[in-house]
Parts: C-alpha cells; structure tokens; sequence
C-alpha cells in the first residue's frame, strides 16, 4: 500500500519512549528471553516474530523498522499478554506494543481487518452491527431486542480522537489504488 | 451462609456485547436464563461497542479509551454494576477504568471529551466477567444447589482465554497464569473437568488477522492436545474464543486435512442445562459443531 508523504514516523514513537513512565519500563529489558520464550508465535515462527527483538529495537530508536518496514512485524503479536505477566523487569510490553501498533496505524499500515472493525464502530457504534437475519433470531429465541446505541454520538466523539483522520487517509489511499 | 455484602446487588447491567447479540445470540440465551435461576434482574443499557481491545485499541488509543468511558457512564448513571459475557468486552471496561484511575492526562481529555457531548464520567462503575460473579459472588455451594440434572461423565476441557485474567494489573481475577474458575464450576454441575498440556495457549483469533499460517499451525497444536486429552467438549468464555473454535474445525481440515469434531459450548450453556433449560429452550441447534448427539447420550432433552 502506498505511504503518505508527510508523517514521519521516526518522530512519533521517540517522545513515547523517551523520558517517560514507558521509556524508563523500556529501558528495564535487559534481553533475559523470558518473553520469547513463553511467546507462542515466536514459538510458531522459530524466532522470527518475537517480543524480545521488538523491545529491543524500540530501545534503539529502530522505529523505521517497526512501523514502516514491519520487520519484525508487530501485528503478529496474537496479544495473549504472556509475555507482559512473565517479564521479570516488569517491562510494560503491552503499552509499548500498543504504542507501536498506533504509530502503525497513523502510518497506514495497520491490517485491513482492523480498520474495518473500526469503521464499523465508525458508522453503527458497533463492530457487529445489528442485521435483519438476526434481529429475527432474537425473536425466536425470545430474546428482547438487541438494545441499539447513539450512533451520532459516537461519531461525534470519534471526531475527537485522531482515529478520524486515519480511517479516512486509509480509505482515500484505498480509492486511489482502485483508480489504478 | 453470610452474604459477601457485593454479592447482595442483584441487579446488573448485562454487556452482553455486538458479537454475542448481533452475531450468535444463542449464547445470550442461556446466560439470561441462567442469571434468571440465579434470581438476577439483567438490565439493558444503550452502550455502544465496548470497543475490541484488539481491533479497535490497535487502532487508536484514544478511541478506545473515550467510547469505552462512555458505555462505563452509562452505567454510572444507572447505577448498575457491569456483568459482561464476553472476555474482550471484559478487559476493555475493566483496563479503561484502570487506565483513567492512573493517567490524569488521559482521564482530562476524556471527561472533557464525553461532557461535550452531555456524559459525566467519574470511574466508579463495577465491572464482572460473568465468571468471576458466579465463581465469587454466588459460590459454587449456591450454583450446585440448582443443579437438577447433572453432566456427570461428562469430560470436559476448559479453554479459557487470555482476555479474562490477563493483564492481571488490569483484571484482577482468578490465577493469571492458570485460571481455575471456569473448571471449578464445570466440576460443581457434575462434569469431569480435563486438563490438557496446551490449556493455555491462545485461540488465535488476533493473529489469524494478520498470519494465517501461524494461527493455523498454533491452533494444530492446540486441537492435537484437547484430542489427546480425550475431552469431549471444550468450554469456552468469550465469543472470540467460541468462533475461532468452531470455525477453527473446519480450516484445520482444509489445511492439515485434519480431523476435529469437538463441540465447542459456553459455560452458560452446560449451567442452563444442567438448570433444566432443554437444548431446544437455548438453541443449541445454532452452533456449528453440534453437540446435540453427545448431549442426548447423556440424557438430555
Ligand atoms: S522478558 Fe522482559 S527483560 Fe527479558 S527480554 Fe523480554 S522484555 Fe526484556
Ligand atoms: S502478547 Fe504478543 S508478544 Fe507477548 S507473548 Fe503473546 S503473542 Fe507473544
């Protein structure tokens, strides 16, 4: 998929991962392998994802190759938090995942499953929306309606957070490479 | 028996979820039924999606963290503890109060974003899996008593899904590492809970998004030793779970030409038949592996 021109993202994990509560808990790794060792997709893969080497690139500001060349890539983490209870620096890798995953996202290169999930929520408030096949479903197993949500409001706040602007950078890219 | 003085609410909010309600709501079914025995009041609130700590959290944050202070409002304003069916649904509401609690910046931006649009948040909401109300509130003693038509013989294996107990700073509940309370109360209805070497080990379900070659090999891994294990139904917690189980039978034929027919059923479906609901009253005819066979060997209508 093609990359916008202006985000750097050399810039965006820095400030997370310097001088804060996150950066010291980073910056604790002292690579003991504890994490992929327990890690079942390192396991899985034999090495080629595994938390161990994502901390450590992130201690170095390798932040090109987190976000932008995937490699290692962070959204094969199946997020079984293993790795985050065994740790035995309490190294916070859940939030520096997480963090990584954003930046991703702002980048644009997030898996689609992901922001569909997320425009859905978008558009219904809901991943799973309600459907006819199923509002029937309810009935016949006497089930009282599902209960719906205000959607405008949700828009509303979603409006608010950067989330916004990344769902529509996406879907223009996505429409430009139809285009072609 | 003295009341636990939590245990004394006896009405919740129920969260049940957007999968549960709008994808196999049959589950919801045998939950409200179940809770209805227990002689709980479900109230139904106007929450949006929880939203996914996996999809939606990986997204953005902030999101995350706003929509789900919004369903936690909801609830202030009720005045409703939150007993959720689901572990997703779980870990979101319970990290998102954990969260607030500990980051001032963040909790500004979000009070200030929900009172633009006429929310109050303040972080007081209770939040539940639904086996952790069951496990701690009721007690196995008080679950047993209802039982009038035990799954004895039944063996069953437990999965119980990283979501409900992990990260435990955030969940607070049951072992982290190796949680107990969905075997403890399978064994209180009679079954023959089963351990198996791969009990916790990952559905997958986040990683098939994104690598289907190491989701499959993983959940190989996993089907060979619930097999090994001899069980002959696997519990689940969580709807994520449930469908990645199920639908997790039929990739492994596809691509290992493997072999797996193991109905994948709720725990509040085994405690609703064990109840006295028939497998009719829940709509087990909806799952995809059925259990319906096994379950009339085992005497029920
Ligand atoms: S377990 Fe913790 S300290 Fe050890 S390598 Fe992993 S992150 Fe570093
Ligand atoms: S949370 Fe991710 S990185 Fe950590 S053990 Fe699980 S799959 Fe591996």
């Amino acid at each position: 998929m093609e990359k916008m021109e202006k985000i750097d993202p050399v810039l965006s994990l820095h400030n997370d991962f310097t001088d804060t509560e996150l950066g010291i808990s980073l910056n604790l790794c002292y690579n003991c392998s504890t994490c992929s060792t327990i890690c079942p997709v390192a396991l899985e893969t034999e090495g080629k994802f595994n938390p161990r080497s994502i901390i450590l690139l992130a201690n170095f500001d390798y932040e090109e190759r987190l976000i932008v060349d995937l490699s290692p890539n962070v959204w094969d983490c199946t997020m079984c938090e293993l790795c985050q209870e065994e740790c035995p620096e309490g190294v916070n890798l859940h939030e520096i995942f997480l963090k990584i995953k954003n930046a991703s996202a702002s980048y644009h290169n997030i898996p689609k499953s992901y922001t569909s999930e997320t425009n859905q929520v978008y558009l219904y408030g809901k991943a799973v929306p309600s459907q006819p096949v199923i509002d029937k479903r309810r009935e016949q197993l006497g089930l009282p309606k599902s209960p719906s949500t205000d959607v405008d409001e949700i828009k509303k706040l979603m409006g608010m957070t950067p989330v916004e602007k990344i769902l529509k950078e996406i879907d223009n890219l996505e429409k430009q490479a139809e285009e072609k | 028996m003295t009341l636990d003085p939590k245990s004394d609410i006896k009405d919740y909010d129920l969260f049940a979820g957007c999968t549960i309600q709008n994808r196999i709501p049959f589950l919801e079914k045998s939950a409200r039924f179940v809770f209805e025995k227990l002689g709980y009041t479900l109230h139904d609130n106007s929450y949006g999606c929880c939203p996914d700590p996996v999809g939606v959290m990986s997204t953005d944050y902030q999101t995350w963290l706003t929509l789900g202070a919004r369903n936690l409002a909801l609830s202030e304003k009720s005045n409703h503890p939150i007993v959720s069916l689901c572990n997703g649904c779980t870990e979101t509401l319970k990290a998102v109060n954990f969260e607030l609690k500990h980051k001032k910046e963040d909790f500004d931006a979000v009070k200030k974003r929900l009172e633009s649009v006429g929310r109050t948040y303040f972080g007081t909401t209770q939040v539940k899996h639904f086996i952790e109300l069951f496990h701690e509130d009721i007690g196995l003693e008080a679950i047993k008593a209802l039982v009038v038509k035990p799954l004895t013989g039944l063996k069953i294996a437990t999965h119980v899904g990283c979501h409900y107990s992990r990260p435990s700073e955030m969940m607070q509940v049951d072992d982290a590492m190796n949680p107990r309370f969905p075997a403890e109360i399978l064994e209180a209805l009679g079954a023959i809970h089963i351990d198996y070497e791969e009990a916790n080990l990952c559905c997958t379900s986040a990683l098939a998004r994104n690598n289907e070659k190491a989701s499959n090999g993983l959940m190989r891994r996993k089907y060979q030793s619930i097999i090994d294990s001899g069980a002959q139904i696997i519990a689940v917690n969580c709807p994520s779970c449930y469908q990645q189980l199920e639908v997790g039978q039929r990739t492994m034929k596809k691509a290992f030409d493997m072999i797996v027919k193991i109905p994948v059923m709720y725990v509040t479906e085994l405690m609703a038949l064990t109840f006295g609901a028939s497998i009719n009253d829940i709509g087990l005819k909806l799952h995809q592996i059925k259990p319906i066979k096994l379950l009339k060997e085992f005497g029920f209508e």
